[in-house]
């Protein structure tokens, strides 16, 4: 072996070793927790099969709710920060003046914690002396209790996520803008495509990866969604805003349904896995082309 | 025609402006009236006169909080980035076989939903005897973040030219010998943009905290303004005044160094 390999094998080789524990067999760990009677406050390894998962999928009216929620949100939450997000990087990379005051004040809240925005988030919506409160007052329409509505705390936290997360998707989509050549954009002109069909013919399919990569990121963050929901709701009112990642926590840490908590783990981590496998398989692609 | 579109255009951006700066805006205010002044009548308004007792109240809710978010943030930012940037050095520069594979498994931590690794890293920090311990804080965000900064430094080397590094083998420099000397100095922009991005991000968790925080001795901040807005229903002007003081040290570094914010966030958002 060349005094080269080793020392980069040197470098490479911590790395390698912690995420080989902390991801791959943390996983596997999970994995082989689901499979037990472990639903108990000290541990048990006996071999339950797959009885977590029926119960889950069969039987468990909560977890019915959490993946329901879970698709409501996800639609709304992803389609809302990428359409959003392109259309307020198109306008940024319309040549306008103070475009950097825009970006920065469109990208402030992915600064900020997500306990801090749900704090704020809840008094926003706080029935009786929030903002809200005070528009509704003004506009003599009746106060609702936004987050303790069965209608409206879902649709209500999906607003505080994409207001969290849009700055992201707008920072994606400008630098895909950004990237694409002033003359291809010039020859479609000329070529006579103008307003929407300028759009739809040339510059979305240019910006084809800033697209495949916020779809990635926004699909995954909605499937493990947590910190806001924990703070704002709790998953309530009557679990109208559960989801699969608060009830992991609830069954795992709170009512030490340890093997439960485990099985609705792996459910969210194979989710995650049905849009990541095939984008880490095109970034393989492209990397080793590269190479 | 022309005029219009432009004014349409700056119109749509400021509208989105005050979308994204309300809630900031509802922050500030409130957290500096006193708590009579927080009423459906003047919630939008500024404070007539400024009150900063909601402030001392948070404060003394939280200073340990805040205290302990520096102790682990700080060594964990420093450990992953160090083992980001030794990782991606070894991945673009001095290429081995399977580089490529070793790329892809370490990426893919980048993705990982938290919950499914929760459990296990629980019983391993107590079966460590370090459940408890600021250590186990400092132990987890480091190994959570090597993923992002072995990819923000992977794209970061990738952009300089290897006839940089060519030079110094002619002369007879190892590896280690181009680490220290050439790739280091060279470095600088990779390591600010990879620290801010890992400051905010393990500043901001919260899971791991609520998880591993147990003992007031290391919870961080986060957990402690959510149990803050547990224990201060209504409170409104302590718990802006909490949630400011919390935002505070990742607002004024995105404030002062957004530009290389921007670069991590897309640093992360893979090129490949």
């Amino acid at each position: 072996m060349s005094k080269k390999t080793l020392v980069s094998i040197v470098f490479i080789l911590p790395s390698v070793i912690i995420v080989g524990i902390f991801v791959y067999a943390f996983i596997v760990w999970t994995l082989a927790v689901s499979f037990t009677n472990w639903n108990t406050l000290l541990p048990n390894w006996s071999f339950a099969g797959l009885k977590n998962y029926i119960y889950l999928f069969a039987q468990d009216m909560r977890f019915h709710i959490d993946l329901v929620n879970n698709f409501i949100f996800l639609p709304f939450f992803v389609l809302g920060t990428m359409v959003l997000g392109f259309f307020l990087a198109t306008l940024l990379n319309s040549g306008v003046k103070f475009e950097s005051f825009f970006r920065t004040v469109f990208l402030l809240p992915m600064a900020i914690s997500l306990v801090v925005s749900g704090v704020i988030w809840i008094w926003i919506y706080d029935p009786t002396n929030g903002a809200l409160a005070s528009l509704f007052q003004i506009l003599h329409l009746p106060s609702i209790n936004w987050l303790g509505s069965m209608t409206y705390a879902l649709p209500a936290i999906i607003i505080a996520t994409i207001w969290q997360y849009t700055g992201f998707t707008t920072s994606i989509y400008l630098a895909g803008l950004r990237g694409i050549p002033q003359e291809i954009i010039e020859a479609a002109k000329l070529d006579g495509a103008h307003g929407l069909r300028l759009y739809w013919n040339v510059i979305i399919p240019m910006v084809q990866s800033s697209t495949v990569t916020a779809f990635v990121l926004m699909v995954q963050l909605s499937l493990q969604m947590f910190d806001i929901i924990w703070v704002m709701t709790q998953g309530g009112p009557a679990y109208a805003t559960d989801m699969p990642a608060i009830y992991m926590f609830i069954a795992g840490f709170k009512q030490n349904f340890v093997a439960r908590g485990a099985a609705i783990a792996i459910v969210i981590f194979a989710l995650t896995l049905v849009v990541v496998i095939p984008y880490l398989f095109t970034v393989g692609k492209i990397t080793e082309e590269e190479a | 025609m022309k005029i219009p579109k432009k004014i349409a255009t700056y119109m749509v951006l400021i509208i989105a402006s005050v979308f994204f700066l309300f809630p900031i805006y509802m922050l500030v205010v409130t957290s500096m009236k006193s708590l009579q002044e927080v009423n459906a009548t003047s919630s939008w308004s500024v404070p007539t006169h400024f009150d900063f007792s909601g402030f001392v109240t948070a404060w003394n809710g939280i200073s340990q909080g805040f205290v302990n978010s520096f102790e682990f943030t700080i060594p964990a930012l420093i450990f992953s980035v160090f083992l980001g940037s030794i990782g991606g050095f070894a991945l673009t520069k001095v290429k081995f076989k399977g580089s490529n594979t070793v790329f892809l498994f370490l990426l893919f931590g980048m993705f990982l939903p938290y919950q499914v690794v929760l459990i296990p890293l629980v019983k391993f920090m107590a079966g460590l005897g370090l459940y408890g311990n600021i250590w186990s804080l400092i132990i987890t965000h480091t190994a959570y973040g090597i993923p992002i900064t072995t990819l923000i430094f992977r794209n970061f080397y990738s952009s300089i030219p290897t006839s940089l590094l060519e030079a110094g083998q002619v002369d007879g420099a190892n590896t280690l010998q181009i680490y220290g000397r050439i790739i280091m100095p060279l470095s600088i922009p990779g390591i600010v943009v990879a620290s801010i991005w890992q400051f905010t991000n393990i500043w901001n968790n919260f899971l791991f905290g609520l998880i591993l925080g147990s003992m007031p001795n290391i919870r961080p901040v986060t957990v402690m303004l959510n149990n803050l807005n547990g224990a201060m229903m209504a409170q409104w002007n302590t718990l802006m005044a909490g949630a400011l003081i919390t935002a505070i040290p990742t607002l004024i570094v995105y404030l002062v160094a957004g530009k290389y914010f921007v670069k991590g966030l897309l640093g992360g958002a893979v090129k490949g």
